[in-house]
């Protein structure tokens, strides 16, 4: 017998043993739980016995029963939400006798101490984890947020969320540091078990409200159970139920909340021009004087390299196009909820409604329609099952593709506003000298609109046969359907078509079908003091994706959006993606006296997006705690937990659908381009983490997590790059490493608590670092992103202006004086003044008529007073690094304070440090657009030509200018609610209302930041797409305010 | 027992279900090179579709715009595609870095082009192992044209490239050896008169839209074709003035007089065959005409009959300003200077900011084919006989047949230009002659030789046309500004990918362009210095 077949058998030997059954005769365990501060019952509390399949719930008094419990002595467990478990051991059942154990709960004000299921084997107290598991329920959140997963925001220590401003958008997390150079390192997503497909999947479909509680599982160290797509980690979000309430209850709640959006800080436009003008500044003229019209207007004289102000005011009326574009407006969210439990079934239902119109009057809004049903039911005393429904359905109006570039293009002083010929309320172009045309117009003619269907479904069947095994069947299924529909109607015009175009029409349909299928087996028993928890697990996965899209123009008829009407055919696209995976697991964990715990898993997961020679790999993970407070010796009395934690594990990320194929990419007409030259040994990248943490919690009051993580992800999916001479432009390659550490802390306070008013704080804070340590490949720029060993993801790479004397190395020293640092911060030519021997100063451009000169220094020509780029060794400018998105560190501060019938919520989140790329307003430098070029007020001394702006601007070359500080403080959420004393509703009693809510929210209230754009909070959509720790500001939608009133009827 | 029963019936379940699962799937979307080859049909596809793939590495925007500004036919104060940053003044060095912004006007063809070759390799290689289309000979002849007019191409703009044919077995290499531009265009002339010898010993139609030229050819008019793009690359190849000089020109000449007999005009289609270089050329988005691009006033300067190009020339390139200029040419204005002509049409708005430099804007906007949607559909001029004829013009004029030469300028320079006939002295000797000398000197502002006539001629009618034949004269009449990169090195990534060290040319390095002297015939002429 070989080492491998003997450990086989002695697994199976171990299996048996712990399968063994209790042989006795039943008694009865009876009690009443109560809570310990308040003294009341405590309903709906599940009360188990350890080792068996007996439980009960306690009814409204608090009381419980549970029959046919085999005589023996059993550790008895008591589970609420809200409250911290209770277990009493030595609880002696005889035959055909009542034994008694009550219960004192005491409420779980920490997170630490709730109850969890994510990574571990069943529900587990998170005092007893040996890993971090982030943990949000909806008391948590009395601000349902634009997306439900922003939830977590500023909760739940080592989230980073890049959101779209957009209503409607999905969003971006990251959970710690970024885990892929290449691909998402957003964590896998399920909603009641049901795993969100990789396509289709997003959260701007999921209804906040709905939400009961998330757990969050931040990298491998946690989430191994969850393979080989789970290195960034997991985010299991749970709906209502309705097994909260008492039994035989019926609940029904009317929420209704409205208010009103609006842009939370705007960017400065220019209000001045460099047009010529006659001395009174009111009238444009030539250079001999004679006036002339708006549109033969020349501009001041540039003598070579330039030199004119942005100084003269407009003779016509100047608009605000920050307000002639942006708009206040509405959003309201209704919801019908109603639930029902009765002694073997409990279910939930709800319907909500929501409308956003964002910030832009009558486009870009967003629509959404969902119902949701969740049923429990109990068929037998050994089997139950679960099932969940959740589809919505939404449309969403898109914005013209350029519409907030369109926007920075517009000169001040033409109105937007004003109505076209072709009956458009808006005009086409109001500028005879406009680049872009009116984004209004755009926006107002064109049809351009996202419908989505969502369908979210999972089924659950429990078989619980013995006290000590319990069986599993999932089935989760994911179905998104969108339909996109753009037409521009025959007539209209466009950029391409000023006069009135042919018409274009596209379409593009799309779904995901994702499936995921699995059984279990749960197998748990207790020896004495130590107990064990083992599941094993087989599941499969099965993902569908489909795009279809077709298009044409030149329309044979007005108004007909129909893809018939177009005579000439394009974009006929199809795409197929099928994802197929399967994968088993094991899983044990061990817990001796409540004190020493042990967690290890095995799962191994083969996926079709594996090379065909990588098809199947392993992940693990080993895990130990110890809670010392639960030793005798513990010697501090007010330290009534203490946690020393361990947690090592693996777990992967996936190529994409056709990473692994040798492809010719079919272009438009057939043509055929090579592509991808195939690897059939690609592996999926692979996530070490290593968590090491301290929980405890002090008199009683405060709770505090610690944790560092290290994580190293190997073999990161790259795209490296082929010599031409092979036909085919690169190969997807295992070709890097990225590490990153994490320190963490979580510390909740409960500062006061008493019957009238209760106090609670919470702190959130992380600090991340992480770099590429391994690059197989050339070294990359792609825009501001730059890939290479040693540097981070999130880093900016471009030009750099010269700030220091020292970086003048091009010069003798004793000609550097030639040069000043000018009241911008740069570095500028200045000359040397022959007649005061002495170098000029950089305030006398205007007195000495230095601008648009050249000053020559040690032989080199330069242009007076402008900004200098650093140049690499053959004189072009050199590329280095000029910023960095990633925040120094994070935290978030929450206080929640009950007051009689009211409750105050706030969150303040902060970022500290992270720079934001504002390409928007490098834009705006080229049309001398930003109320930055503008002279009018400036010391004489200080005032910059026009072209001084130009060079700043870089030819739209990413450059260090505009490289702006991105921290923050952000009142994220406030929300005061009160609650209608019951004696003012003794009027409403008739109509069935127990309970009234009164509420006003805010979001995104109030922001201090350095940033001069709209908002700090923006994401890299064009080069740092899956990377949300990049910022780029270019033409977002931004992140606006929202106040809203909110009235939440129970009936 | 029932319940270890119930254990093991669950796990043998589970790995049922998984194990049952098939984890391979095809990928339907993208074909991969056995399914491109494996049929006869496909590899008459993969042959067909060559020319719209060359078509994008020729006439889109990556290289078209560096190099028809570089060579100073358009000018423009946009960033894009390279092109400012390859002709401003002074001149600067190509910057060959991979992190470079527009380092796609050199990666575009070097990579797209010799995906061309290898794609028609491979469709080679799998007639050579019998897969063959029904008509074999139209594939092999198309096959050898298009290998030629790729290598052609990569030779033009690159110091070096890979010269692979189809009986290259790449999978034994490990690192490719690319050969100097010489060697890859004998290659490229070596294909193309393979393709003459299979197309003049067979006889097949190609046919139009959807794939190959999209225009109907046949066999003999690809022999003509292929005669075209020989004439053309010998001419072209030469980096200076002394390599045009020693070009073949009675090789020439026979090629250019075997080539095409009609405009080669492949029918345009959008989003599938389109032309970036003419749709910006032509580009008017709102009110603004050629907002992209108007025509240098080096292109059409020397037709002025005023002294606005010559004070123009005269002042530094920092100081000058745009001009409005009066000439008999028809194709620059109408009867009045602000009437529009048959190629152009003054306009005195400019986009461009001055910090680009006031030497690249221009009041002459380029109207030849439409304001900016004629792009879209309808056949684009690609290879024109006008061009034939001006090449057989200089290859005559080399040859000390001046004198046929003349006719051949006239045909255009009469008929789309309405000025009178150059003789072998050139225009007629009277004010507002056409083309006048304008660089500084003695002879500034007298009236051009036959040479200038020519040089003119070529210029002004291939504008908009084809986007690369004036660099590529340019270098060969040392007429670019000084310092001009004379070509592209190897792209950085591709040197990265080789660990080579990078290099590169222009603004004073290796490959720059000397300072012009456009005046100077190769010949003995009138009115030549």
């Amino acid at each position: 017998m070989n080492l491998r077949r003997r450990s086989r058998h002695a697994s199976l030997a171990w299996l048996v043993l712990v399968a063994v059954p209790l042989q006795a005769q039943t008694g009865r365990i009876t009690g009443i739980v109560t809570d310990s501060t308040a003294g009341r019952p405590v309903a709906n509390a599940e009360v188990s016995v350890v080792g068996t399949a007996r439980r009960a719930t306690t009814i409204e008094t608090g009381a419980y029963a549970i029959d046919n419990v085999p005589a023996g002595t059993y550790v008895v467990v008591v589970r609420r939400i809200g409250y911290v478990g209770a277990r009493r051991g030595g609880v002696v059942v005889t035959a055909d006798a009542t034994t008694t154990a009550d219960f004192r709960l005491r409420a779980s004000v920490f997170q630490l101490q709730e109850v969890v299921v994510t990574g571990v084997v069943g529900e587990t107290e998170g005092i007893k984890l040996p890993f971090t598991v982030g943990r949000l329920s909806s008391e948590d959140s009395p601000v349902p947020p634009a997306n439900a997963l922003e939830a977590i925001q500023g909760k739940i220590a080592g989230v980073t969320v890049a959101p779209l401003g957009q209503p409607g958008s999905g969003t971006e997390i990251q959970l710690r540091t970024p885990t892929s150079i290449s691909k998402s390192s957003s964590p896998l997503i399920a909603v009641d078990g049901v795993i969100l497909g990789t396509e289709g999947g997003t959260s701007a479909d999921l209804n906040g409200l709905d939400i009961d509680r998330i757990e969050v599982v931040k990298g491998a160290a946690a989430a191994s159970l969850y393979g080989s797509r789970a290195q960034a980690g997991v985010i299991q979000v749970w709906t209502k139920r309705g097994q909260d309430l008492p039994d035989g209850e019926t609940r029904v709640t009317l929420r209704s909340e409205f208010g009103a959006n609006s842009l939370a800080h705007k960017v400065q436009w220019a209000r001045y021009h460099f047009y010529r003008m006659d001395a009174g500044q009111t009238t444009y003229v030539d250079s001999a004087g004679t006036p002339l019209p708006r549109d033969l207007r020349v501009e001041e004289p540039t003598t070579g390299s330039g030199f004119r102000f942005q100084d003269n005011p407009y003779p016509d009326p100047v608009y605000d196009q920050v307000d002639a574009f942006f708009d206040p407006s509405s959003q309201f969210t209704n919801s019908v909820t109603m639930a029902q439990k009765t002694s073997k079934t409990n279910w939930f239902a709800a319907f909500g409604n929501h409308r956003s119109r964002g910030v832009i009057d009558g486009h870009g809004w967003y629509r959404r329609n969902d119902i949701r049903l969740n049923l429990d039911h109990q068929l037998r005393s050994d089997l139950s099952v679960s099932l969940s429904g959740y589809y919505a359905r939404s449309v969403r109006d898109e914005l013209e593709g350029n519409t907030f570039f369109d926007l920075i293009n517009i000169a001040p002083d033409v109105d937007l506003r004003q109505p076209d010929p072709d009956g458009t309320p808006f005009i086409f172009q109001p500028d005879p000298f406009g680049i872009r045309a009116n984004p209004l117009y755009k926006n107002a003619t064109e049809s351009d609109w996202t419908a989505r269907g969502r369908f979210l479904g999972n089924a659950t069947v429990r078989y619980t046969p013995t006290g000590w095994l319990s069986l599993e069947g999932v089935a989760s299924y994911d179905r998104s359907d969108r339909f996109h529909s753009f037409f521009l109607d025959r007539g209209l015009k466009s950029d391409q078509y000023q006069s009135g175009g042919p018409g274009f029409i596209d379409q593009e349909n799309e779904y995901s079908d994702a499936l995921n299928a699995s059984v279990s087996a749960t197998l748990t028993r207790q020896y004495g003091a130590t107990s064990f928890r083992t599941m094993l697990r087989a599941l499969i996965e099965r993902e569908d994706n489909n795009e279809t899209e077709a298009g044409g123009q030149d329309l044979a008829v007005v108004g007909l959006p129909d893809l018939t009407n177009a005579t000439v055919r394009s974009n006929l696209n199809s795409t197929f993606r099928d994802i197929r995976a399967s994968g088993y697991f094991v899983i044990t964990g061990v817990e001796h006296a409540g004190k020493y715990i042990l967690d290890g898993l095995v799962r191994r997961d083969g996926s079709s997006l594996f090379g065909s020679l990588e098809r199947w790999h392993t992940y693990g993970r080993v895990s130990a705690a110890y809670r010392m407070a639960e030793e005798p010796w513990w010697p501090f009395e007010n330290i009534g937990e203490f946690k020393l934690r361990f947690s090592r594990g693996t777990a992967g990320g996936r190529p994409d659908f056709g990473d692994q194929n040798e492809t010719l990419d079919v272009q438009e007409g057939g043509t055929l381009a090579k592509e991808n030259l195939g690897n059939e040994f690609l592996k999926p990248e692979r996530s070490t983490e290593t968590e090491y943490g301290v929980d405890l919690i002090a008199f009683d009051r405060v709770s505090v997590q610690l944790s560092y993580a290290r994580s190293i992800v190997r073999d990161q999916l790259i795209l490296v790059p082929l010599s031409a001479g092979f036909g085919f432009e690169s190969q997807w390659q295992n070709a890097g490493t990225i590490v990153g550490n994490t320190f963490e802390a979580t510390i909740q306070a409960q500062l006061l608590r008493t019957p009238a008013l209760t106090w609670r704080v919470g702190l959130v804070a992380d600090r991340s670092r992480h770099k590429i340590t391994e690059f197989n490949r050339p070294c990359f720029r792609t825009a501001i992103a730059y890939r290479c060993a040693g540097e981070p993801l999130g880093v900016m790479y471009g030009g750099h202006f010269l700030r220091h004397p020292s970086e003048l190395t091009f010069v003798p020293d004793t000609l550097r004086n030639r040069f000043q640092i000018n009241d911008d911060g740069l570095l500028v030519p200045v000359g040397f003044d022959t007649v005061a021997q002495r170098p000029y100063a950089y305030t006398q451009g205007v007195s000495d008529s230095l601008w648009g000169k050249s000053v020559t220094i040690d032989g080199v020509s330069y242009l007076w007073g402008r900004p200098l780029l650093a140049r690499d060794a053959s004189g072009n400018p050199a590329i280095v690094r000029i910023g960095d998105s990633n925040a120094d560190f994070h935290f978030g501060v929450s206080n929640e304070v009950t007051w009689k019938n009211f409750v105050l919520y706030g969150l303040v989140d902060v970022q500290v440090g992270g720079q934001v790329y504002n390409a928007t307003k490098q834009r705006m430098y080229q049309w001398w657009r930003s109320g930055e070029e503008d002279q009018v007020g400036k010391p004489e001394g200080l005032r910059k030509p026009a072209e001084y702006y130009s060079s700043l601007y870089n030819g739209n070359d990413e450059i260090d200018w505009f490289v702006e500080p991105g921290g923050f403080v952000k009142l994220r959420e406030l929300a005061v609610r009160y609650q209608v004393p019951v004696r003012y509703l003794a009027g409403l009693r008739s109509l069935g209302i127990r309970g009234a809510y009164l509420s006003l929210v805010g979001r995104n209230l109030f922001t201090i930041t350095d940033y001069t754009g709209y908002d700090p909070e923006v994401r890299d959509e064009e080069t740092n797409a899956n990377n949300p720790v990049a910022r780029v500001d270019d033409f977002d939608y931004p992140r606006f305010r929202t106040i809203t009133a909110t009235i939440l009827l129970e009936f | 027992m029932r319940t270890i029963a119930k254990i093991i019936g669950l796990a043998l379940a589970g790995g049922l279900v998984t194990g049952c699962q098939e984890l391979f799937v095809t990928n339907p979307n993208n074909p991969d090179r056995e399914q491109a080859t494996g049929q006869p049909a496909a590899v008459e596809g993969l042959i067909a579709s060559a020319f719209l793939l060359w078509w994008n590495e020729v006439h889109q925007n990556e290289p078209a715009w560096a190099v028809s500004f570089m060579a100073d036919e358009f000018s423009g104060g946009f960033l894009d595609f390279g092109g400012h940053h390859s002709s401003q003044e002074p001149r600067q060095a190509w910057i060959n870095t991979p992190t470079f912004t527009y380092n796609d006007a050199s990666e575009s063809p070097w990579y797209g082009l010799h995906s061309v070759v290898s794609n028609v390799n491979d469709a080679l290689a799998a007639m050579n192992r019998g897969v063959v289309p029904v008509e074999e000979a139209r594939a092999r002849a198309v096959a050898k044209f298009m290998q030629g007019i790729s290598h052609g191409y990569l030779a033009l703009h690159f110091d070096s490239a890979y010269a692979f044919n189809e009986s290259v077995d790449l999978d034994t290499i490990t690192i490719p050896r690319l050969s100097p531009y010489d060697v890859v265009m004998d290659t490229a002339i070596s294909e193309l008169e393979q393709a003459i010898a299979i197309g003049g010993a067979s006889t097949f139609t190609i046919p139009g839209p959807p794939g190959w030229f999209r225009t109907p050819v046949t066999n003999a008019q690809l022999v003509d074709l292929a005669n075209s793009f020989i004439a053309r690359f010998l001419i072209s190849v030469p980096r200076d003035r002394a390599g045009r000089d020693a070009v073949d020109w009675a090789r020439v000449l026979t090629h250019a007089e075997q080539g095409i007999q009609t405009d080669l005009m492949p029918v345009a289609e959008a989003e599938v065959f389109e032309n970036g270089f003419t749709f910006r050329a032509a580009r008017q988005r709102t009110t603004t005409p050629s907002d992209f691009a108007r025509a240098d006033n080096w292109l059409v300067g020397p037709a002025d009959s005023t002294n606005a190009f010559i004070n123009w020339v005269n002042t530094p390139a920092a100081t000058r300003e745009r001009f409005q200029l009066r000439t008999k040419d028809r194709r620059i204005h109408g009867a009045v200077p602000a009437d529009s002509g048959k190629y152009f049409r003054y306009h005195n708005a400019s986009v461009w900011a001055a910090s680009r430099g006031t030497y690249i804007r221009s009041n002459y906007a380029y109207i030849r084919l439409g304001r900016g949607t004629s792009w879209q559909v309808g056949p684009q001029l690609a290879l024109t006989v006008t061009e034939m004829d001006m090449i057989r013009a200089e290859a005559l004029i080399r040859l000390n047949r001046a004198a046929e030469a003349v006719p051949l300028i006239n045909l255009t320079r009469e008929s789309n230009g309405q000025l009178p006939p150059v003789t072998i002295d050139g225009p007629p000797d009277e004010p507002g002659c056409v083309p006048r000398k304008y660089m500084p000197g003695p002879s500034q502002g007298q009236c051009g030789s036959l040479w200038d006539a020519l040089r003119y001629e070529k210029r002004i009618e291939m504008a908009g046309v084809d986007p690369t034949v004036a660099y590529f004269d340019a270098r060969g009449w040392q007429t670019l500004v000084q310092d001009t990169y004379v070509h592209f090195p190897v792209p950085g990534r591709e040197l990265e990918t080789l660990l080579k060290p990078l290099y590169t040319y222009g603004g004073g390095l290796a490959g720059s362009a000397p300072a012009p002297d456009p005046h100077r015939c190769p010949v003995l002429l009138p009115r030549c210095p």
